[in-house]
């Protein structure tokens, strides 16, 4: 599936992908001591493809979310876009750089957060961390000075920046991570999980920051993530990676028209009513799914196209003290598209 | 990069390393009892041995001053990055420096250098009341000359080590668990450096090799520079393999280095 995506049109790409390819090479390793054994003397190198010569372009300003399951190639493309690993093969240009070239003008346009490691020194201050990329970037003490108050105020960790990084929580260690990675002005920032493990007020505000930046900055931000309120609230472009490839390549909203999954009702009864079989009674049964009951609550599954029949005809089952109608998740929608890819390969 | 930003990239490295050195003091108190107490123990042993008549091609000052000086100028040759660089790359820690415009041998100098710099200061005591307990029998060079070629000896030994390090870390971009050669190297080095015993006291049929071999560089020869009776032509050739092979060093570090990061997966990000 191949959507157009409009921003794309108008201005170069500032990341240019053609045939992007990764292999890795592992050892096979089975299990128990007899395996390690014969190990010893024999080894069974394998080849994985982890990516699969993908194509993809990416313009200034635009956000864009890379999906899939794991194990699909996402993060790994992430990493040779960023200039973490070599490509196999193919073509690959950043904001005109070979990014596994390592060119320190390319470096000092870019940055990489990773939700998973830690960029800053853990037993010291963050601010020692940050002054280490001050030199590393080669800021002016004005354009440092004023590129921490920025950032402190946006995230609301002014009062952290003393603070020895091992003492701060989860949640504010991103937060001083993403002001780390942001003091010299990215052109391109990559994201790989930036919400892992933060609590939904943390989240909250990383995206928030995100949204903030590439509005007032034009930062470009590329960004895995398992979170789907994440893409939800920040890419209007998604990028689905399945099995090393392309599955989908456009904007979120068309990727929900096209799947069209059904719509999420949900009903309170007053009183517990537990006779599915009405539903076909009333001739709904084969539009509307149960997929969640506790007798009071019922969740429904409905076709978008008979959403009007199926709320008609529910009041008639039994007293209402609650309806809500909604669309279903991100998460859910990219697992609808696999299911369909599988039924279409079987 | 140029030079003066690599320079001030380290010197922050090493505020940064000696701010997160200095709150960890018990490790320091165990560092400078064991860096001094086996050439102690070592200085006892050989003195002992002379004392009961033994042979040695090597007299009690020699011994004396080699074992007091041994324990600082080994000190300020090691480096111990190898397994930690290791285990970075094996963690794909390394990934950090891969995509900022620094490099993890920056951190590596700089902790390197830092850690010097404070042991220096903690383990000067300890060679202070071992020098005055063996006052009698130190004996060094007045000759201006051996002091400037010993702390050049000092900085290419500490080179050397340091590419070697790297080097032996660099297996890691292909193999899971460098311990055993780290372990190995370790065991080589401390036979052929003189760390274990002066490498005078080694068997004279494998003098010839002994002179000549890299390890040599790594720590004996800068004690030899002041302790031993080097002749000026031993001072030439030593010197001028005390500078070839930190070059030697850091080309084939620089080069498996290179050819690694081709091979890199960034594991864990």
């Amino acid at each position: 599936m191949q959507q157009d995506y409009d921003a794309t049109a108008t201005s170069r790409p500032v990341i240019a992908a053609t045939s992007l390819t990764k292999t890795y090479m592992f050892h096979k390793q089975g299990s128990g001591l007899l395996s390690a054994l014969r190990g010893v003397f024999k080894r069974t190198m394998e080849t994985r493809l982890a990516v699969d010569a993908i194509g993809l372009e990416v313009h200034p300003g635009e956000i864009v979310g890379l999906l899939g399951p794991n194990g699909a190639g996402k993060t790994t493309t992430l990493k040779m876009l960023s200039g973490l690993l070599y490509p196999t093969s193919g073509d690959l240009q950043v904001l005109g750089f070979t990014p596994s070239q390592r060119d320190v003008e390319y470096l000092r346009q870019i940055a990489l957060v990773m939700g998973q490691k830690s960029f800053l020194w853990w037993d010291v201050p963050a601010m020692d961390s940050f002054l280490l990329q001050k030199d590393m970037y080669g800021l002016t003490d004005a354009e440092f000075r004023t590129s921490v108050d920025e950032l402190a105020a946006m995230l609301d960790v002014g009062n952290l920046l003393d603070v020895q990084v091992r003492k701060t929580s989860l949640g504010e260690r991103m937060k001083l991570e993403l002001m780390a990675a942001l003091l010299h002005r990215p052109e391109i920032v990559f994201l790989d999980e930036p919400t892992i493990g933060l609590d939904v007020v943390a989240k909250a505000r990383v995206r928030s920051f995100l949204q903030e930046i590439n509005r007032t900055r034009g930062t470009t931000i590329l960004i895995t993530s398992h979170d789907m309120d994440d893409i939800e609230a920040l890419c209007n472009r998604v990028v689905i990676i399945n099995h090393g490839q392309i599955e989908y390549d456009g904007v979120l909203a068309e990727l929900v028209h096209e799947v069209q999954p059904g719509k999420r009702i949900r009903v309170t009864w007053a009183d517990p009513l537990t006779d599915f079989t009405r539903l076909d009674m009333l001739g709904i049964g084969e539009h509307a799914r149960l997929t969640e009951d506790d007798g009071r609550t019922w969740n429904l599954e409905v076709s978008r196209d008979r959403l009007s029949d199926v709320l008609e005809a529910l009041p008639r089952l039994g007293t209402l003290i609650d309806l809500g109608v909604a669309d279903a998740d991100v998460d859910e929608i990219i697992r609808e598209l696999f299911t369909r890819e599988r039924e279409v390969v079987s | 990069m140029t030079l003066s930003q690599s320079l001030r990239i380290i010197r922050r490295l090493v505020i940064i390393d000696f701010t997160g050195a200095l709150i960890y003091r018990a490790e320091f108190v165990m560092f400078m009892v064991s860096t001094i107490l086996a050439p102690a123990i070592s200085l006892l042993v050989w003195r002992a041995a002379l004392a009961n008549g033994a042979s040695l091609p090597v007299d009690a000052e020699y011994l004396t001053t080699y074992f007091v000086l041994l324990g600082l100028v080994s000190m300020l040759t090691s480096s111990w990055t190898s397994s930690f660089l290791a285990e970075d790359i094996r963690l794909g820690n390394i990934s950090k420096w891969i995509i900022r415009p620094g490099s993890t041998h920056f951190n590596g100098i700089a902790n390197n250098l830092s850690e010097k710099m404070i042991k220096s200061v903690a383990l000067a005591p300890f060679i202070a009341v071992l020098w005055w307990f063996f006052r009698d029998t130190v004996v060094l060079p007045s000759d201006p000359l051996r002091w400037v070629l010993f702390l050049l000896s000092i900085v290419a030994a500490a080179i050397t080590v340091y590419a070697l390090d790297v080097l032996t870390a660099s297996l890691a971009f292909w193999i899971d668990d460098i311990g055993g050669i780290n372990y190995a190297r370790g065991l080589l080095a401390a036979i052929l450096r003189g760390q274990l015993l002066p490498l005078a006291l080694l068997p004279a049929w494998s003098q010839g090799f002994i002179d000549i071999q890299p390890f040599r560089f790594t720590l004996s020869f800068s004690l030899e520079i002041v302790v031993g009776n080097l002749t000026t032509q031993d001072l030439v050739l030593g010197t001028t393999l005390q500078l070839i092979y930190p070059v030697l060093a850091v080309l084939a570090a620089r080069a498996l280095w290179q050819r690694g990061l081709r091979a890199y997966t960034a594991v864990g990000a």
